[in-house]
Order: C-alpha cells, then sequence, then structure tokens
C-alpha cells in the first residue's frame, strides 16, 4: 500500500550492474589473454602499472576525497529512498472562496476515521487507510485484514457499498479511485478459537 | 487507463540496500586512503599512492595472475545479477478480484497478496478432519498445499482437502481462479 521506490531501485541496479560488467569483462579479457586481438599489447603478462600510475599522480588524493564524498551522498541517498512512503494527501483545503474563510482537513483525520469504520464490520481484524489526491478526486488506499473463514465478498461489498459512501460524503465528492489489499490473519492458534470438551 | 494502484512486482528492495551499502563501503575506504594520502603528504597536492603502501605493489602484479582474474570474474557476476535483477520484471506477488464500482467510486481496484491466498488455503485445509497440519505456499495462479497426517492410507483425506480449498476459491470472485495442488505427508502422531 505504502509506495516503494522501485523505479529508481532498477535503474540504480541496471547502471551499477552495467558497469561492473563491462569493467569485469574488460579485466577478463586482459587477463586471460582475449586483448591483443584488439588491443596490442594488453597481453596477460602485462603489469597494472598503467592503472597504479594514475593513482600516483598528483591531486589524486584530493580528487578520491572528492569522487569518496560523492559515492557516500549517493549511497545515503539511494538508501534512504528504501523507507516505504504514505504519501497522503497534502490538507484538503474544502473552501475555495476567501471571503467564508478557508477549511483544511487533514488527510489522516480523514483516514482514522475510515479505518475506525472499516473495523465496524464484524470479519475485519485490522485495517489501515491512506487518502492520496486532492479534495475534488481524492483516492482511498484500505489494507484489511479479515478473518480467515470470513466472507470475503461480503467484506469487499460492505467496503464497497457502505464505507466507501460515508468517506465520499464525509468529503462531499465521489472518491476518484479506491484500492483495497486484503489480508488474512492466521495469528490466532487453533487452540484458542476453539472449544474442547 | 490510469497507473495501478497497487504494485504487483517486486520493487528490487533487497538488491537496492546491497549494492548502496557496497557504494557507501567503498566510498569509506576510499575516503580513508585520500584522507590518510593527504595527511601525510602534509599538501592539497599529494599522490593517492603516498598514504598506502599497498598501492605501489599493485603496479607490480601481472593481468594474469589469480586475484585479478578473481576479481575480474566477481565484477562480471555481480553485474549479471544487478543487471537481471534490474531487468527482469518479477514474479507476480498480487492476485485481481472482479469488484464493480459503485456510484461514488470512480474506480474500485481490488487485490489479494499471494500470502493471503496461502493462508486462505491453508485456513480451508487446516479445517479437513485428519489433518494435523498445513503448510501453503502461493504464486499468482497456483497454490500448492503440503499438509501432514498421521493417517497411512490418506487419498481420501487428500481428496477432501483438495475439494475444501478448491470450494473456498470458488466462493471469491477471483480474476482467475488459481489452481489447487495438494500433497500429502504421512507423519506419526
Amino acid at each position: 500500500m505504502r509506495r516503494m521506490a522501485a523505479g529508481a531501485n532498477r535503474t540504480g541496479l541496471i547502471i551499477v550492474g552495467l558497469l561492473c560488467l563491462i569493467v569485469g569483462v574488460a579485466v577478463l579479457s586482459i587477463s586471460l589473454g582475449l586483448a591483443p586481438a584488439l588491443a596490442p599489447g594488453l597481453t596477460p603478462d602485462g603489469q597494472l602499472q598503467p592503472v597504479a600510475a594514475v593513482l600516483a599522480l598528483p591531486f589524486s588524493a584530493v580528487i578520491a576525497l572528492v569522487v569518496a564524498v560523492l559515492l557516500v551522498v549517493i549511497g545515503i541517498r539511494w538508501l534512504a529512498a528504501q523507507v516505504p512512503r504514505k504519501d497522503s494527501a497534502k490538507p484538503l483545503r474544502m473552501q475555495e472562496d476567501a471571503r467564508t474563510g478557508v477549511t483544511t482537513v487533514n488527510a489522516n483525520v480523514i483516514a482514522a476515521a475510515v479505518v475506525d469504520d472499516l473495523e465496524l464490520t464484524p470479519e475485519v481484524v485490522d485495517a489501515q487507510a491512506i487518502l492520496r489526491g486532492t479534495a475534488r478526486s481524492p483516492e482511498l488506499l484500505l489494507h484489511v485484514d479479515v478473518d480467515e473463514r470470513a466472507d470475503i465478498d461480503a467484506v469487499v461489498a460492505d467496503i464497497s457499498d457502505r464505507v466507501t459512501h460515508n468517506c465520499s460524503q464525509a468529503l462531499g465528492v465521489p472518491l476518484s479511485a479506491v484500492g483495497v489489499e486484503i489480508g488474512i490473519a492466521r495469528s490466532r492458534q487453533r487452540k484458542q478459537r476453539s472449544v474442547q470438551l | 487507463m490510469s497507473p495501478r494502484l497497487f504494485r504487483s512486482r517486486p520493487a528490487r528492495i533487497m538488491p537496492a540496500v546491497i549494492v548502496s551499502l557496497i557504494i557507501l563501503a567503498l566510498a569509506v575506504g576510499l575516503g580513508w586512503a585520500a584522507i590518510a594520502a593527504i595527511a601525510v603528504g602534509g599538501s592539497g597536492d599529494s599522490a593517492l599512492t603516498s598514504g598506502f603502501s599497498g598501492f605501489t605493489d599493485l603496479g607490480a602484479a601481472q593481468w594474469g595472475t589469480a586475484a585479478v582474474i578473481a576479481v575480474g570474474a566477481a565484477l562480471l557476476i555481480l553485474g549479471l545479477i544487478f543487471t537481471i535483477a534490474g531487468i527482469s520484471p518479477g514474479a507476480k506477488r498480487i492476485i485481481g478480484y472482479r469488484a464493480e464500482a459503485t456510484e461514488h467510486i470512480g474506480r474500485l481496484e481490488v487485490v489479494l497478496p499471494t500470502s493471503a491466498l496461502s493462508n486462505l488455503a491453508a485456513a480451508a485445509a487446516d479445517s479437513v478432519d485428519g489433518v494435523s497440519s498445513v503448510r501453503a505456499a502461493s504464486n499468482a495462479s497456483s497454490t500448492n498445499i503440503t499438509f501432514s497426517t498421521p493417517v497411512r492410507d490418506n487419498d481420501q483425506i487428500r481428496a477432501e482437502v483438495d475439494a475444501a480449498v478448491s470450494q473456498r476459491f470458488s466462493q471469491i470472485a477471483f480474476d482467475r481462479t488459481p489452481t489447487v495442488k495438494v500433497r500429502a505427508q504421512r507423519r506419526q502422531a
């Protein structure tokens, strides 16, 4: 339900993967003696001196430091992007006429009310809600954990008839999109939900 | 068609975390070497090699040595793994459910993750008499159920488990009802 950085992850993985692949192929082709066909002189018994010579150039330490800082920034930003984002709606502006004032509603307040409403459905064990979009075209994302013996069709019907209806009434506009993810709650052990005689 | 509300393919969190940690480790190593070189040289124009003696040994190494070949092979394999992880879409992890939007909803999308499918199947199989424990594993199109039973002749129980799970699935309006495969494992109670 929360958003992941899937596109960024895949782009980053492809870039890093291709870089590793190119360097790996280059190193292996020199080491295994395949390179002289293309670049004469790069034989397996040659030394790595040309590579090491780059590191011995003046100012190379400062350049390495700058590269290291850049890599740290990239690494930390990529790592931070892995935290799933809720992307809730910004506070909804319900009135736009400045003469009568502006009413703003926090999206989390609506989401909490929707969760309370969802939990009135008898078979729903736990629920989460996120309201996205704008006041004019709100999107509601729901995750409900239902009991393992629940009638799922009834739960879905209850959500689409009652819960989303209440939500759209509260907001005063139809919901432009509703997403429901259904989970099955199986935490209770068999012993706990059975009666022994 | 607007984008779907739920992501059905994996977001590659784990490979991304691994790669970003590798990048961080490389950066720390490089930064350490650079600072050491600047500290030894005492001025801004010092070379990276002045910090550690390891870099001069590197220059004396030959391309054909086992260590260089191993590094090349490791880079090749890692590169292949990361590229494939980035390109291949990965297994679907949600199953669509037929739901009709009412007049106060523009678009309704209902999904079940494959874990929910496994739990549903396990719960249904658990209700059959003679079953002592159940494991279920699902992908987007099928569910494999393995149950253990103390009963020696368990064909009957297997048929009942199959029927119970199939019936449970048929009550739910999936886009495409998953197929059910049942395997029995005999275990002494």
